[in-house]
């Protein structure tokens, strides 16, 4: 069942919504002078403007009952358009974008286990990074010293990297607050040295970190022809075949935290962050769940890391400083902190636009030059935009991206809840017959 | 002997410039017990602006470096102003963000308008090759012993400003118990105001000292800011005389303690200068474990 009134403020909201996807991938594969900026600018007003109309009457433009038809039919139209871009995506961008795509993948299973501590936990850590690097380096040591495969790394490095989440993690149930972001951050800073420990950097390769041989790196099996690879230049075919990987590993992991956190030990979780005296006295035992849940978060991560090393065949310890823990938490922030999406999206925003930044003059954008604001390309200054995003977000997107989006969904389109009619709560009640009181027999 | 005396000093004064910056974090937590993590990118900014003053423009080099200090406490407040204060500091990640938000863009702008390459910057203290004192065949250089002397010059008048002005006397109510200085008439938004100038300007003392060691580059007080980091944390975040100490024992530990363990600890020979960061950090690590407030901090009672 459809309620619709002033459809043309929904119409006006998904033109704006085309319009920006489109200039978004417009920009994504060239960054020239034209239309396109400007477009992408004007999208957002729109958009912004469409959910300002729709808020201001307090009416969402469309209601939708829960699993009515048409709510159904636009459910699975989403998914059809979510699946759609999984799948063509790597045909469609060349083979340095898939790159990126996979950079972003990787970034994503960290977001999602820095996402179960900072946003699900409401604890600050600033050392995933440390945990992404012991996931890469066991990749790249095992696979080199020991004789591993890849894949089979991935047994070892999922319980040490829980064990080492944990020994981390019983010391975070003392520290409490900004201590512990100050303490995280100092281990971010400490990993890349103790790396480089004389004895230690043997293991490791110290200051030029190491590479997996040529012959021992991941490359494209049997599965070449189903992935539709034959005839693809080499490069191409790597990272598509990558690309394929990461999308089961990130799949796999989206699925887990969710259950985490759907889970009674994920409800338990938050109900800690939510009110840490109330969880307790509710019979939540307090130091259990935040030490394992730490442990987790350490797997995510290290799992990120793995993904790192399947993607660059390399780990260097430079790679996993305290640099890489701020991106985490930008790419966390970006998306959505304590939202399940938040680590994907904020993690495609992240490396696309850590890479936009480089590549962007304000010339190419607007097309126009005036002097003063002449910034050569790569110039130092465009790391400026990070920094304008963190503070962007903190005021006006606290809940990033995703939850903007949830926010203008919401006030456009409202679904609620079917109320059963009359006539099927009476049907109802016939088919069982435990609620309705019997009529007794009279003989 | 005298190498122990050397490296003490060196310590010392290692410990001295981490106790000034460290000063300047435990000013900005006791005001509004938030972590300024761009607390670097500000000393690093004021360093610059001591260059543009005091080797550009020709001024004394203590004047140029004040100046700085002086620009970096005006943008501070400003910052404080604009940026902190619209947010509920018992929420602490939005200003964990401001504040990296703030130390990136600091840096970017440092590298955009001064250039990526190093630049020496010259001591406020004769630093010639002849400027030391010997003691026990001990060269006791002038440019450290004056860190020294600086950080208990500072240290001196951040008590004074505390306990003997009106400004301070309102920062201390407000730091103790922020509602109840609001109730009694006391400005807390002028005064948080304060309290982020006077660290700034603390923070861009510290950079001006410090670029003559390390030499001037947009990101030479990272190194120096996790070392203060770890100071302020050891002594508990809410105390000036802590951070002090705390300074001063991880200099102490990046100095004599660190190499003579390494000389004359058999088996330690792997442990290279780099590491001093991470004995510090294994040792805040430590004593947090023990004392959750630092050393000196207030422990913060919970009632359940």
């Amino acid at each position: 069942m459809i309620k619709m009134q002033r459809p043309w403020i929904l119409g006006l909201g998904a033109v704006s919504l085309i319009v920006l996807g489109l200039s978004v991938i417009h920009l994504l594969n060239k960054v020239t002078a034209g239309y396109w900026p400007y477009l992408g600018i004007l999208s957002v007003i729109g958009l912004g403007t469409a959910t300002a109309l729709a808020q201001r009457s307090g009416e969402p433009v469309l209601v939708v009952n829960e699993g009515s038809r048409a709510h159904r039919t636009w459910q699975t139209a989403g998914w059809g358009v979510f699946a759609f871009f999984v799948v063509a995506t790597p045909y469609l961008l060349d083979s340095f974008r898939v790159q990126q795509v996979n950079k972003s993948l990787y970034y994503a299973v960290a977001v999602l286990g820095v996402n179960l501590i900072i946003g699900y936990s409401g604890l600050i850590s600033l050392g995933h990074g440390a945990f992404m690097g012991v996931g890469a380096f066991m990749a790249v040591i095992l696979v080199e010293d020991y004789g591993f495969k890849l894949w089979q790394t991935l047994f070892v490095i999922v319980p040490l990297a829980f064990v080492i989440g944990v020994i981390v993690g019983i010391p975070a149930l003392r520290i409490k607050g900004l201590y512990l972001a100050l303490v995280t951050f100092a281990l971010s800073f400490a990993f890349p040295i103790i790396l480089k420990i004389e004895g230690i950097d043997k293991r490791t390769g110290g200051d030029l970190g190491r590479n997996i041989s040529l012959d021992k790196q991941v490359q494209p099996g049997r599965l070449k022809g189903i992935l539709g690879l034959n005839g693809l230049d080499a490069p191409a075919q790597e990272q598509i075949y990558k690309y394929w990987l990461m999308v089961l590993v990130v799949g796999i992991s989206f699925l887990l935290v969710r259950n985490i956190i759907k889970s009674r030990a994920g409800r338990a979780v938050i109900a800690i962050k939510e009110n840490q005296i109330g969880a307790a006295v509710s019979g939540v035992p307090l130091t259990t769940y935040k030490v394992i849940t730490f442990g987790i978060s350490a797997v995510f991560a290290a799992v990120g890391g793995w993904l790192y090393a399947l993607l660059f065949s390399e780990a260097n310890p430079n790679s996993f400083g305290p640099l890489l823990a701020i991106a985490l938490l930008l790419a966390l922030v970006l998306g959505g902190v304590y939202t399940l999406q938040g680590a994907l999206v904020g993690s495609l925003l992240y490396v696309f636009l850590d890479d936009l930044r480089t590549r962007v003059t304000l010339t190419s954008v607007a097309g126009w030059r005036p002097s003063f604001f002449q910034i050569a390309e790569g110039s130092p200054l465009t790391q400026a935009v990070l920094g304008l995003a963190l503070i962007l977000i903190a005021f006006f997107a606290p809940g990033g991206v995703v939850s903007l989006a949830r926010k203008v969904r919401a006030s456009l389109i409202r679904v609620v809840p079917t109320i059963p009619t009359a006539d099927a709560v009476a049907s109802a009640n016939v088919d069982s017959p435990v609620n309705e009181p019997e009529v007794a027999p009279t003989h | 002997m005298s190498l122990f005396l050397q490296r003490m000093i060196e310590g010392l004064s290692n410990g001295a410039m981490y106790g000034v910056v460290a000063v300047s974090l435990v000013i900005i937590f006791k005001a509004t017990t938030l972590i300024n993590f761009a607390q670097g990118g500000l000393a690093m900014f004021g360093a610059y602006m001591a260059n543009v003053f005091a080797i550009e423009q020709g001024l004394p080099l203590i004047v140029g470096i004040l100046l700085g200090a002086a620009v970096m406490a005006v943008v501070a407040s400003g910052i404080e102003r604009v940026l902190i204060r619209p947010f509920d500091p018992s929420n602490h990640l939005p200003v964990v963000l401001i504040t990296f938000g703030i130390a990136y863009i600091l840096q970017a702008v440092a590298a955009w308008k001064f250039g990526t390459e190093f630049k020496s910057f010259p001591s406020p203290f004769p630093s010639g090759p002849t400027d030391h004192i010997e003691i026990a065949g001990a060269r006791l250089r002038y440019e450290r012993l004056g860190v020294v002397l600086v950080l208990i010059i500072m240290v001196g008048l951040v008590h004074l400003i505390l306990n003997r002005t009106k400004i301070g006397l309102a920062f201390r109510a407000v730091s103790s118990n922020t509602e109840s200085a609001k109730l009694v008439g006391v400005k807390t938004g002028r005064t948080l105001n304060f309290g982020w100038a006077l660290a700034a300007m603390f923070g861009g003392v510290a950079g001006g000292l410090v670029a003559h060691f390390t030499q001037l580059d947009s990101g030479f007080m990272d190194k120096i800011l996790i070392f203060s980091f770890a100071a302020a944390t050891l002594g508990g975040l809410d105390s000036i005389n802590g951070a002090v100490i705390g300074g001063l024992i991880i200099g102490l530990v990046e100095s004599p303690i660190q190499p003579m363990v390494r000389d004359y600890v058999p088996g330690f020979h792997f442990l290279t200068s780099d590491l001093a960061l991470l004995v510090a950090f294994l040792l805040i690590l430590g004593v947090l474990l023990v004392k959750p407030a630092g050393l000196f901090g207030t422990t913060r009672v919970e009632r359940v």
